[in-house]
């Protein structure tokens, strides 16, 4: 078996050491050392893990966001900006659709609801991308969220952006 | 660090003022803080995106609740308390295999490896891959400790002290996370260990 000095400290136990960047340093360049405690335990490489860097900017953008949070109490900035548009996206949706959607029968043929759908206003672009836009009427619009035999509608009381 | 002492006063003065509302002393503990914090949670839940999440609820928790530190323990453990719950809390709302990830297509040639190819099995990102993949068959607390001890490089008596067990329970739970990553390097990556090192029925020797 190959060895060098930092491996023994190294399988003795990586967090004892003052020198654990160091000896976590030598074992990423030491194919040999690597083998070695890949051999006697191959699940102890994942202390390579702590070499990994984080990605430029993260930090950045944590510290910005916490000291826009703090320094304006009540706001808290938008944690993923992506995945909370769609969560947000998807709640006006829903409620929509709660609110303002009737069913066409199965050939097509549309049921008049009983009363005038409450209708909400939804301004993102990208969540009518995955939508087919089937008519319109005056200011409101109409989109398709059907789902295999069952036919949904929503209905929009603007002019949506598509 | 060129004089920890110093450091460790300066660190205590932050506190104490941001304790006291200054925004900016607390600022500056969380650039002081904030690597780790992210690194932790990141090796938990397997995604940069949400390591940020779960780091930004951390800090502005640890804004909120300031107060309540008791400046006679240490700041690190309760830190990183908070955000090991927060990590844990996050992984637990997507279920038990919520990061389990399909293999790499090139995984297939690591696979008919049967000498060691340190350099390309233990590439840092595959490394990291193959910690995403196996470490989601971990319980939560079992992913939480290999991650604090193994990686992160904290003692186990800290270790306790922040996931709130014994000493016992940490080695318990180490010794756990070793051997299901363990097993699922030998399964997934064959080429990684040594003949010599298997026995023959099927573990390695220690």
């Amino acid at each position: 078996m190959h060895e060098h000095p930092e491996l023994r400290l190294l399988l003795a136990d990586y967090t004892a050491s003052p020198r654990r960047e160091e000896l976590l340093r030598h074992l990423q360049g030491c194919a040999a050392c690597r083998a070695d405690v890949a051999a006697e335990d191959p699940s102890r490489l994942f202390a390579l893990l702590a070499l990994e860097a984080v990605p430029e900017g993260l930090l950045d953008r944590l510290s910005d966001n916490v000291a826009t949070a703090i320094a304006e109490p009540g706001t808290v900035p938008a944690r993923r900006s992506f995945r909370m548009r769609w969560a947000s996206i998807a709640a006006s949706l829903l409620l929509a659709g709660a609110f303002s959607t009737y069913l066409l029968d199965r050939d097509g043929k549309q049921t008049e609801p009983a009363s005038a759908p409450v209708a909400f206003v939804v301004q993102e672009r990208k969540a009518e991308q995955a939508f087919t836009l089937i008519s319109s009427r005056e200011t409101a619009e109409w989109i398709d969220l059907s789902v295999g035999g069952e036919r949904v509608v929503m209905i929009f009381d603007e002019e949506l952006d598509l | 660090m060129d004089n920890p002492g110093q450091d460790l006063k300066d660190e205590a003065e932050l506190i104490r003022a941001a304790t006291d509302g200054n925004r900016s002393a607390f600022n500056e503990l969380v650039r002081l803080k904030r690597e780790r914090v992210v690194r932790i949670a990141f090796q938990v839940t397997s995604d940069w995106d949400d390591a940020l999440d779960v780091a930004q609820g951390v800090f502005l928790r640890l804004w909120k609740n300031l107060d309540r530190y008791d400046p006679g323990r240490r700041f690190d453990t309760w830190l990183y308390r908070v955000t090991a719950n927060a990590a844990i809390d996050l992984l637990r709302s997507r279920g038990p295999k919520g990061h389990l990830q399909p293999l790499s297509e090139d995984h297939g040639e690591l696979k008919d490896e049967s000498a060691v190819d340190a350099e390309s099995v233990l590439s840092s990102a595959e490394l990291q891959k193959a910690f995403q993949r196996l470490a989601a068959g971990l319980a939560p607390k079992q992913r939480m400790v290999f991650v604090l001890k193994e990686i992160e490089g904290v003692e186990t008596a800290e270790v306790a002290r922040i996931m709130n067990v014994a000493e016992s329970t940490v080695r318990n739970h180490l010794l756990q996370a070793r051997r299901v990553l363990r097993a699922g390097l030998e399964r997934d990556y064959p080429g990684l260990v040594p003949d010599s090192a298997r026995r023959e029925d099927g573990s390695e020797e220690n």
